[in-house]
């Protein structure tokens, strides 16, 4: 798990190449591909591989190295929150922190993977809209970047982030 | 010279004062005394030798003291003889005084050394006394020594006189060419330093002419200097002038645009400040950024987290497993047979059916450990997240803050330019105001220099010119003076040709005079040569030969005659120069003839001849004559006399001089 290379092609290529290149608001394509897990999760949205344009964006064995720990934190997370798979608890349990570590599920973790890759790139769909909507400068992207996290953070403390997240982000 | 008069103190014996006026008269020319042999002639002939030379031809003539005088002198007692002589010479009256003192000691009487006093009269009538060291000079200046015997002719002594000396000289000087050759010396030459033009080269400043050369040189140097110094102060000060100007303009500029500056100054102030603010606002752009790329994550995933948290902690699947119970040792214990509580474990049992169940609750088999260490995990995922926010928060404020100062000084910065928009820039005055003053400077600096330079050189010039003033003065007298030399050498050169052409001239002129007068009292065919010692000669002509003739007594005496009446008439001639149409005099003195005893030995004829023709060649003559021989000249002479004196011969030692 997070060994090998991972190669993100079509619009989410190009997204993750923007936000990385052009918003500079992330320093590497794996920043974009954790946060893309996260947000995938905020949102509950998911992507499927996109085949629309030849744009590919490779991230590095050597990136996930680095970064291995964080990757498998996020994995574990989405295993836990995904409730797309109507499954018991024990079950949830089960493919959080068992898939990986039982070579006898190695099937198993593969659909897991695909799920988390499913949110990533769902969520980097999420910041792409977000972070780059209606803006045309670095300072734009700053100040995007800057009321997500402010309003986002007025959320979490006042309110009880199940009943209002959603629409006051999307608000 | 003429003689005027003779006075005799003492002398010989002429005892007392005596004396005689000779006749100066242009025609009755001639002084006759008269006196027998032994009344003393020859004396008085002596008298004049003694005076002016100190000798005497006379028996025992070192002892001139009359004899009464000297043998009535007491012991102890002195007295003097003396002779005076006062006479003409070139149009001068001198007195000629020469006296001797006898003393007599222990019966004897010694005389001292003669004294001789020479004094002439001036023009104003007041007598000058020659000095002593010149007096000789003079008396052979008016009488040559040489020639004196000629002079006071001493007829009875007459082969004194023809002692082959060379009369040249005498001669010479006697008719004027001393004066010329004088002149010559006096002249002079360069290379002798008390000579006229040896004085006039001394005279001259010969450095001076350098040292003025020099002197003109700085002061053309320090001329050419002040004049370059000229133009540059003339190139300096319109440089002043113009910068001056310029500096006005520019005052005036900034002056009434001073408003206009400060605005300048104030945008250029505000400028900066942007353009650090934006280097800050790039600063904390970047720390932001990376602020955003390491921790937007674990900001967002907060809900997620305490979602996660809150599920895990609904499980418990940390709490299921014995502690430190291990698969391993469940496995023990179903490998006994028998659990630790002593019931059998068989397959189908529910004891072992709990025993295997339990095995997938501990480790390895156990999730617990990993969720419980997932669990600190969420915890510590989000734990920074407030303090990111708030570093993100306080960043993007201050650039938010910076955004806003950037808008509000470029704000003003735009308001400012509007205000000054349209005027020039202040900026390029200022700059070019510093670059004038400092101009100004430089230049009045330069000017300073300048001007002191020009003062030096001035002062250098005034110093020099003093200098060569001086010395171009000493140069107008070193061309004055070399004038001079010019004229001096002129007039030598003038008197050296004048000088040998009479001298060439003079030996015949006197040959031809003395023959002249030869044939007058000679009644032979006889005639006179005079060689280049100016002594004569008779020669007789023989079968067309003239050779020396011998000489009788008398013959003798009219040759002697002649010569001196020769002598006496070329000098009376003038020695005239010519220099272009004019003519000078450079000699007419005429000179007397005193004659003893001049007729002795002399027949009727001879007497008679000379009694004519020496009064017409000579201005004076004086004669001491024998009564006897008196008789054949007197009809002769008789018209020419102008003074006649006799001798009285009291005795042996006393003789008196009487008027006739």
């Amino acid at each position: 798990m997070f060994e090998n290379d991972y190669t993100i092609v079509g619009k989410h290529a190009t997204y993750i190449k923007f936000l990385v290149n052009d918003t500079k608001l992330f320093d590497r394509y794996i920043d974009v591909y954790m946060n893309g897990a996260i947000f995938g999760l905020l949102f509950n949205r998911v992507g499927s591989r996109d085949n629309t344009s030849q744009d590919r964006a490779r991230i590095y064995a050597d990136a996930f190295a680095t970064c291995r720990d964080d990757c498998v934190f996020l994995y574990r997370l989405v295993m836990l929150l995904d409730e797309t798979a109507k499954i018991s608890s024990d079950e949830r349990i089960d493919r959080s922190f068992r898939c990986d570590a039982d070579e006898k599920q190695n099937d198993k973790l593969a659909k897991n993977l695909e799920l988390f890759n499913a949110y990533v790139l769902g969520g980097i769909e999420v910041l792409y809209e977000k972070l780059t909507d209606g803006c045309t400068t670095q300072e734009d992207y700053i100040t995007k970047a800057y009321n997500l996290m402010e309003t986002f953070s007025e959320e979490i403390k006042g309110f009880p982030y199940e009943e209002n997240l959603a629409s006051l982000i999307n608000g | 010279m003429l003689l005027k008069s003779l006075r005799l103190h003492n002398f010989r014996q002429y005892k007392g004062d005596q004396s005689i006026s000779f006749s100066c008269d242009k025609e009755k020319n001639v002084t006759v005394i008269l006196g027998d042999n032994t009344f003393g002639k020859t004396t008085l002939l002596q008298a004049f030798n003694w005076c002016f030379y100190e000798s005497a031809q006379l028996p025992n003539s070192e002892f001139l003291l009359n004899f009464d005088v000297a043998a009535e002198l007491p012991e102890g007692r002195s007295s003097d003889v003396e002779v005076e002589i006062q006479l003409i010479h070139s149009g001068l009256d001198y007195i000629l005084t020469r006296s001797q003192e006898y003393i007599k000691k222990n019966g004897t009487i010694h005389p001292l050394q003669a004294k001789i006093r020479v004094s002439y009269k001036c023009a104003d009538g007041q007598t000058e006394n020659i000095k002593e060291n010149k007096i000789e000079n003079v008396i052979n200046t008016i009488l040559p020594q040489d020639l004196s015997s000629y002079f006071f002719f001493d007829t009875e002594r007459v082969g004194a006189i023809s002692n082959r000396k060379d009369l040249a000289e005498s001669v010479k000087g006697l008719l004027g060419l001393s004066i010329l050759d004088n002149a010559i010396k006096h002249i002079g030459m360069k290379s002798i330093k008390r000579t006229v033009v040896g004085q006039l080269y001394g005279s001259m400043d010969m450095d001076g002419d350098q040292r003025a050369t020099e002197a003109l040189d700085h002061i053309q140097d320090a001329q050419a200097r002040r004049e370059v110094i000229s133009t540059q102060l003339e190139t300096n000060q319109s440089e002043l002038n113009y910068y001056d100007g310029r500096k006005e303009q520019l005052d005036t500029i900034l002056r009434e645009n001073q408003t206009t500056s400060t605005l300048q100054n104030k945008k250029e102030t505000i400028e900066r400040q942007v353009f650090q603010e934006i280097t800050a606002q790039a600063g904390i752009t970047k720390a932001l950024l990376a602020d955003f790329s390491s921790s937007y994550m674990h900001f967002f995933s907060q809900p997620l987290l305490k979602r996660a948290g809150d599920f895990l902690h609904e499980v418990k699947v940390d709490d299921k497993g014995i502690k430190d119970l291990t698969k391993a040792t469940l496995e023990d214990i179903v490998k006994r047979g028998k659990c630790i509580c002593g019931c059998e474990l068989v397959e189908g049992s529910e004891a072992l059916a709990h025993i295997r169940a339990e095995m997938q609750y501990v480790p390895p088999e156990s999730i617990g450990n990993v969720v419980r260490h997932y669990k600190s995990g969420i915890s510590s995922f989000g734990s920074s997240s407030d303090r990111v926010f708030q570093s993100i928060q306080t960043r993007y404020q201050e650039l938010y803050r910076a955004k806003t100062r950037i808008q509000e000084w470029n704000d003003e910065v735009e308001d400012i330019s509007d205000r000054i928009k349209g005027k020039e820039t202040m900026k390029k005055f200022e700059d070019e105001l510093v670059d004038v003053k400092n101009r100004l400077k430089d230049l009045n600096i330069k000017k300073e220099r300048l001007i002191r330079e020009d003062e030096a050189k001035k002062n250098d010039v005034d110093r020099y010119q003093k200098i060569y003033d001086g010395l171009v003065a000493v140069s107008g007298k070193n061309k004055s003076t070399m004038i001079y030399i010019r004229y001096a050498e002129a007039v030598s050169d003038w008197l050296v040709s004048t000088y040998k052409e009479k001298e060439s001239y003079i030996r015949g002129d006197l040959e031809e005079k003395v023959n002249g007068i030869f044939e007058r009292m000679y009644h032979g065919h006889r005639r006179v040569a005079i060689d280049s010692k100016y002594q004569v000669t008779l020669l007789t002509t023989i079968s067309d030969k003239e050779i020396e003739s011998g000489e009788s007594e008398g013959l003798n005496r009219v040759k002697n005659f002649a010569f001196i009446a020769g002598l006496v008439a070329l000098a009376k001639e003038r020695i005239v120069s010519c220099a272009g149409e004019q003519e000078f005099d450079l000699s007419s003195e005429p000179y007397p003839l005193v004659m003893d005893a001049p007729f002795s030995n002399a027949d009727e004829t001879h007497t008679s001849n000379i009694s004519k023709v020496l009064p017409e060649v000579a201005e004076q003559v004086i004669m001491f004559v024998m009564q006897k021989d008196w008789r054949y000249a007197e009809p002769v002479i008789a018209g020419k006399i102008g003074a006649h004196y006799h001798l009285e011969k009291h005795s042996e030692q006393f003789s008196e001089l009487k008027g006739a």
